[in-house]
């Protein structure tokens, strides 16, 4: 017996449906007893992982219902098991296929609803950096200001959505909190409307504001590729008044989003 | 280093600390818990995440048990997480760091569970072989847990005393004996689990895990029923358990003694009292010991 050979056997044993040849294989028991035995294992696997996809995406889950989630959820797991044993990034690539399961049910903005969940996640275990502060801003020269490069911490997050996203997901949390079943409360609406959030780390929790289109196209510079303060100033050259790119650059030292290049 | 607590454990029972508990664990801030132990691999990303472990650590020992290091895969531990561990060890000193007797890595997947080896030479040499890489490259012993199983291979030929013992002997690591884990295997796989403690060699044990099991009904030919223990670490440290810790202690004398709760959870203090009974039988051995 190879090691190897019977970890590769129990892998593809685990996630699909014909676990027949492995059994028989490597298993001391009779055919009824080796499949008990082994269901174990293959519930605790999909199981926990469906659940690590739950805790990542709550509002997804209350949306749709449990059952469905968790159906959806093994299907998904079923193709995209995990490379790393850490879990924290498991489940970026969800989004995508959540997004494409609320399509095939007529619902655009399923996908909208795990983009924002999983951007609050991806903040939360975010790479740690060492960010500029608003005491910092205080101790830099008017003339080396505009030449310092800096960029959007790692933690940091941007989302745009098409819907009223952060409404449904408050009202789909609160159903939940009153024990309620899937789906979203009679009378509310989905509203089309056009929001740009900004997600960032605070001491034990991620926090989320709304954005204006021009700050949020600054930002979105910054996450690309390393900028001066001259560059960001050109961005808001158009504005006329100029409190909104001093209240930009207190926004970007006040929530730490900075680190210097 | 953000640490500001001292580095071993004040008394030899400790709970494992989840989620759940951060909160009443740092309000309440038990004197008779000497440390809490956590997965490390809940604390891989930064920022808000590793807010209360540090807060944790300003007044606890910490102890670091990971579930991901896969040390019976035929392959080599991931070089990033350990680089990642080993990072986290230095910020935050944990007294120990512990894995498993099992796999969960194939190739590039990840099955998140602690998965079943087949007790054979090539094993043996594979867990011998992927400890000695950890070791060498945390600088540090570690401490190997023993697995719970339902499920074994045709093919085998050492027991699993036989097994941890050589690894020990072979690596110069510790072992992690989890009592729980010895009587659910005992159960599913029909042997004495006092005749397995009796063959340990329980110099090497450093820690002991207590946790709670549940029963399933399986179904076999004919229609015929088996119960299965499951390691759900879900409820109370069951009496036959607690009876098999008696009998370990008696004979390995006093070790550091943690209480496992992963589902399910009861109230933080419910889960602290699990440990002072654990704290009590060592101490009525301790007693025996002495007279």
């Amino acid at each position: 017996m190879l090691l190897k050979n019977l970890q590769h056997a129990f892998k593809e044993a685990s996630t699909s449906q014909n676990a027949k040849d492995f059994l028989e294989t490597y298993l001391p028991y009779e055919n009824k007893e080796a499949q008990e035995r082994f269901a174990i294992y293959k519930n605790n696997i999909m199981g926990s992982l469906s659940s690590v996809l739950a805790d990542a995406f709550p509002a997804c889950e209350k949306l749709v219902g449990e059952d469905f989630f968790r159906h959806k959820a093994y299907k998904f797991i079923e193709k995209n098991l995990p490379q790393k044993a850490a879990l924290l990034h498991y489940g970026h690539n969800f989004v995508g296929y959540f997004e494409g399961v609320g399509r095939e049910n007529n619902y655009g903005y399923w996908g909208e609803v795990a983009g924002f969940e999983w951007a609050q996640h991806a903040c939360y275990y975010g790479a740690d950096a060492q960010t500029l502060s608003l005491q910092d801003l205080a101790t830099f020269d008017e003339e080396v200001f505009g030449s310092l490069i800096v960029m959007l911490a790692p933690a940091i997050q941007l989302l745009k959505t098409t819907y009223n996203i952060q409404d449904i997901i408050e009202v789909v949390k609160i159903a939940a909190n009153d024990k309620e079943e899937g789906g979203i409360k009679e009378g509310f609406e989905i509203n089309k409307t056009y929001d740009c959030y900004l997600f960032y780390p605070a001491e034990s929790k991620s926090c989320v504001e709304k954005m204006s289109p021009v700050a949020f196209k600054a930002l979105e510079a910054l996450q690309k590729a390393p900028c001066s303060f001259e560059d960001l100033a050109a961005m808001f050259a158009e504005q006329e008044d100029e409190a909104v790119f001093a209240s930009f650059i207190t926004l970007l030292f006040d929530k730490k989003l900075l680190i210097r290049m | 280093m953000l640490t500001t607590h001292q580095k071993r454990p004040t008394s030899l029972g400790g709970v494992g600390l989840r989620y759940k508990h951060y909160q009443e664990a740092l309000e309440q801030l038990p004197p008779k818990i000497g440390w809490f132990e956590v997965h490390p691999e809940n604390f891989f990303g930064g920022g808000p995440s590793l807010y209360h472990l540090t807060k944790i650590r300003e007044h606890y020992p910490l102890s670091f048990h990971g579930v991901g290091l896969s040390l019976g895969s035929d392959q080599e531990p991931d070089g990033q997480h350990l680089q990642i561990l080993k990072d986290l060890i230095k910020r935050f000193e944990p007294f120990q760091f512990s894995d498993h007797v099992s796999w969960s890595a194939s190739g590039n997947a990840h099955l998140n569970d602690l998965l079943p080896l087949p007790y054979t030479q090539e094993t043996l040499d594979r867990l011998c072989r992927n400890i000695d890489i950890t070791q060498d490259f945390l600088g540090q012993e570690i401490l190997v847990e023993n697995p719970s199983t339902y499920i074994q291979f045709k093919e085998g030929v050492l027991t699993e005393p036989q097994l941890l013992n050589t690894l020990a002997k072979r690596t110069g690591c510790k072992l992690l004996l989890d009592v729980n884990n010895i009587f659910v295997q005992s159960h599913n796989h029909h042997f004495d689990p006092y005749a397995y403690i009796d063959a340990m060699n329980l110099d090497s044990v450093q820690e002991i895990h207590l946790a709670g099991h549940t029963e399933r009904v399986i179904e076999k030919r004919n229609q015929e029923k088996e119960t299965l223990l499951v390691d759900t670490h879900n409820r109370h440290v069951c009496q036959k358990v607690w009876d098999l810790y008696r009998y370990t202690v008696a004979k390995s004398g006093p070790v550091l003694t943690l209480i496992e709760w992963d589902q399910d959870f009861p109230t933080f203090q419910e889960l602290c009292e699990e440990s002072y009974k654990a704290q009590d039988i060592m101490g009525q051995v301790d007693q025996k010991n002495v007279a």
